[in-house]
């Protein structure tokens, strides 16, 4: 089994009024392509801030992390957003699309940003609607969507560059529990296809289809499941 | 592999698409917010049209009297004309005929020499009155001050060496007082002497010339001989109801050079001679080109000012683009933190936020240019003002608005791009 992701004695801490407060504290984990992860903990305990830092949106304060094998400590901010670009896929919560935009044009934004020729963007971002089963909504403002369209389009949009990392920050918070678990059939259909899906939830009933559950206590992992 | 720039250019191409959309959405707000500038670039455009119609009308005038004339004329001197004054009382001032030798003979590069007597003299034919400006002038007058002839001939040398009573009027003189008659041929009394109309011009329409034009829409033009010979060289003047007598050989002198480079250093030389011949200063010079030179002058003045006013009106447009950026890159928090997580680069986002900005700006200034072209026929249609709306100032226009978009759309852009993404994304 190679690595996939490597994070090695990572530590972050926050500066807040009350002082510094540890987020992370000498993890380490190692996740290889194909699992899929479920990281639990109470709230504060550090899921989200783990979830950014192995998604490139935030840099460790010591420690390391490397993925396939090459440290991001020392990566700039281009650097990381190309990294997040190309190998990393971020579903949320409240789904955070762009409401301007449409079905297609949000799932099509990564291959925008990609510099992706229009009409190859438009082709992939179709097929990828179909994919996740909004073929007839290609022109719906994410407004004129329910929350399980919504996020079907975010998962589509996290597919876009065919990322080797899907990040998932509790992707079935805000659905009811038939919707949420026709998102999760979604996407543990990904780790067959060889990505690795690391989702934060509450739900233990939806972790225990993860290959991997991760529990974390103010910043440390408190049990680990496989 | 496109080269790095088509690829930019492309992507600029979609932002400012974007840019364009993200305006129709916020229709009312944009439209506001581009108000600033649509005025600033309309004011540009309309100030520029009529400061460059008044330049226009302004050398217009003055290129008809000629660039490479100078006009001295005989003038009273100040004290003299404060003198006590009595029917006895002879004053003697002005250019002489000895003046006009000695220039005919002496001035470098001189072209023409055009020596003017003149007299308001009362015209009759018929028991029809008119008071017109007597010229007693050379043939050369008629080469300096080019009018299309209307009818007959123009003055030759020949009435001049003959002192022949012959006169060509200008076309109002002709219809005022031979309105029923071919007017060559006719004898018209004026001044007590009969003189035979040889010809008819069409003046300078009245404006047109200007003030300073050399010929007036009454003019009757007799040979400078007749004139000395039936006139003399004393005038009687009344001047608040008492009558001054004075004696003035020659009213004004014309002298066209053979190029303008030459026209200030003679005007100079010419400073220099009447100081010495005239020391009571009796005679003024007048040069058109010196005048042309200060309507420029005044020109490049008006325009600065002007140009100050737009560019102020400019900055508060710019300064509410800048403003309604801001906020909409508040506003747009979430979006920007979306774009980040998905792999945008700062750059990228800034990008975004100056296409915008440029979308605003330069739709301002479109729509200001049209206003800008409207203004300028309204002023035209409505005072009468010459305008004169010229592609370049167009083009200044548009690159001012382009320039504002992307000196105020700068710093929006990079607090956009500065944003911390996970701090952007839990922006509510």
């Amino acid at each position: 089994m190679t690595a996939l992701l490597q994070l090695r004695r990572a530590c972050r801490s926050y500066r807040t009024h009350a002082g510094a407060v540890a987020a992370l504290v000498d993890i380490d984990l190692t996740i290889a392509a194909g699992q899929s992860w479920a990281v639990m903990g109470a709230s504060g305990s550090g899921k989200s801030t783990l979830l950014n830092i192995l998604g490139a949106l935030d840099r460790l304060d010591s420690g390391s992390y490397e993925l396939d094998g090459v440290p991001l400590t020392r990566l700039d901010d281009d650097a990381l957003s190309d990294l997040r670009l190309r190998r990393f896929g971020f579903i949320f919560q409240s789904f955070h699309l762009i409401a301007q935009l449409d079905v297609l044009e949000n799932i099509a934004l990564p291959l925008f940003y990609r510099q992706t020729a229009p009409d190859l963007a438009r082709q992939r971002a179709c097929q990828l609607a179909d994919q996740v089963g909004l073929a007839d909504r290609l022109h719906h403002r994410p407004a004129q969507l329910s929350g399980g369209q919504q996020q079907r389009v975010a998962i589509a949009r996290a597919l876009a560059n065919d990322p080797a990392v899907i990040l998932a920050d509790e992707p079935t918070g805000n659905l009811d529990s038939a919707t949420g678990e026709q998102i999760m059939d979604l996407l543990l259909a990904l780790p067959p296809q060889g990505k690795a899906l690391i989702m934060v939830t509450h739900n233990e009933a939806l972790a225990r289809h993860c290959s991997h559950r991760l529990w974390l206590k103010d910043g440390r992992v408190a049990r680990l499941e496989s | 592999m496109r080269p790095w720039f088509a690829v930019s250019l492309i992507a600029f191409g979609r932002d400012l698409r974007l840019g364009l959309a993200q305006l129709r959405l916020h229709g009312l707000r944009s439209l506001l917010t581009m108000l600033g500038m649509v005025f600033g670039v309309a004011s540009v455009v309309a100030m520029l049209a009529v400061g460059q119609g008044a330049a226009h009308e302004a050398l217009e005038q003055i290129r008809q009297f000629g660039s490479e004339v100078l006009v001295a004329e005989s003038v009273k001197e100040v004290a003299q004309e404060k003198k006590r004054q009595s029917a006895s009382f002879l004053s003697v001032y002005g250019l002489t005929y000895a003046d006009a030798d000695r220039l005919r003979h002496n001035l470098p590069h001189l072209l023409r020499l055009v020596p003017v007597k003149q007299q308001r003299e009362q015209a009759q034919k018929d028991g029809r009155l008119l008071e017109v400006r007597l010229v007693g002038t050379t043939p050369d007058w008629f080469d300096l001050v080019p009018r299309p002839l209307l009818a007959g001939r123009t003055l030759r040398p020949l009435d001049e060496q003959y002192r022949k009573p012959v006169a060509v009027v200008t076309e109002e003189v002709a219809r005022q007082l031979l309105p029923l008659q071919m007017p060559v041929g006719q004898r018209l009394r004026i001044g007590g002497n009969y003189y035979e109309v040889v010809g008819v011009l069409r003046s300078s329409a009245a404006g047109q010339g200007g003030a300073r034009a050399p010929d007036q829409p009454r003019d009757v033009y007799i040979p400078l001989a007749s004139f000395r010979q039936n006139l003399g060289d004393v005038y009687l003047r009344r001047v608040a109801g008492t009558s001054v007598r004075e004696r003035v050989e020659l009213h004004q002198l014309l002298l066209q050079m053979d190029s303008e480079q030459v026209v200030e250093a003679t005007a100079a030389a010419l400073d220099g001679l009447f100081r010495r011949f005239h020391r009571r200063q009796d005679v003024v010079l007048h040069v058109p080109l010196t005048l042309l030179r200060q309507a420029e002058q005044t020109q490049r003045t008006f325009n600065l000012v002007l140009g100050a006013i737009a560019g102020i009106s400019l900055l508060v447009g710019g300064i509410g683009i800048m403003n309604i950026m801001l906020a909409s890159v508040t506003e747009r928090t979430r979006e920007i933190g979306i774009r980040r997580a998905i792999g945008a680069r700062r750059r990228q986002i800034a990008r975004q936020f100056l296409a915008e900005t440029l979308v605003l700006s330069g739709c301002g200034g479109l729509l200001g240019l049209l206003l800008g072209l409207l203004l300028p026929w309204l002023i035209s249609r409505l005072t009468g003002l010459t305008t004169l709306v010229t592609p370049a100032s167009l083009l200044l226009a548009l690159a001012i608005s382009m320039a504002v978009g992307l000196v105020f759309g700068l710093y929006p852009a990079l607090r956009a791009a500065r944003l911390d993404p996970i701090v952007a994304l839990r922006h509510e």
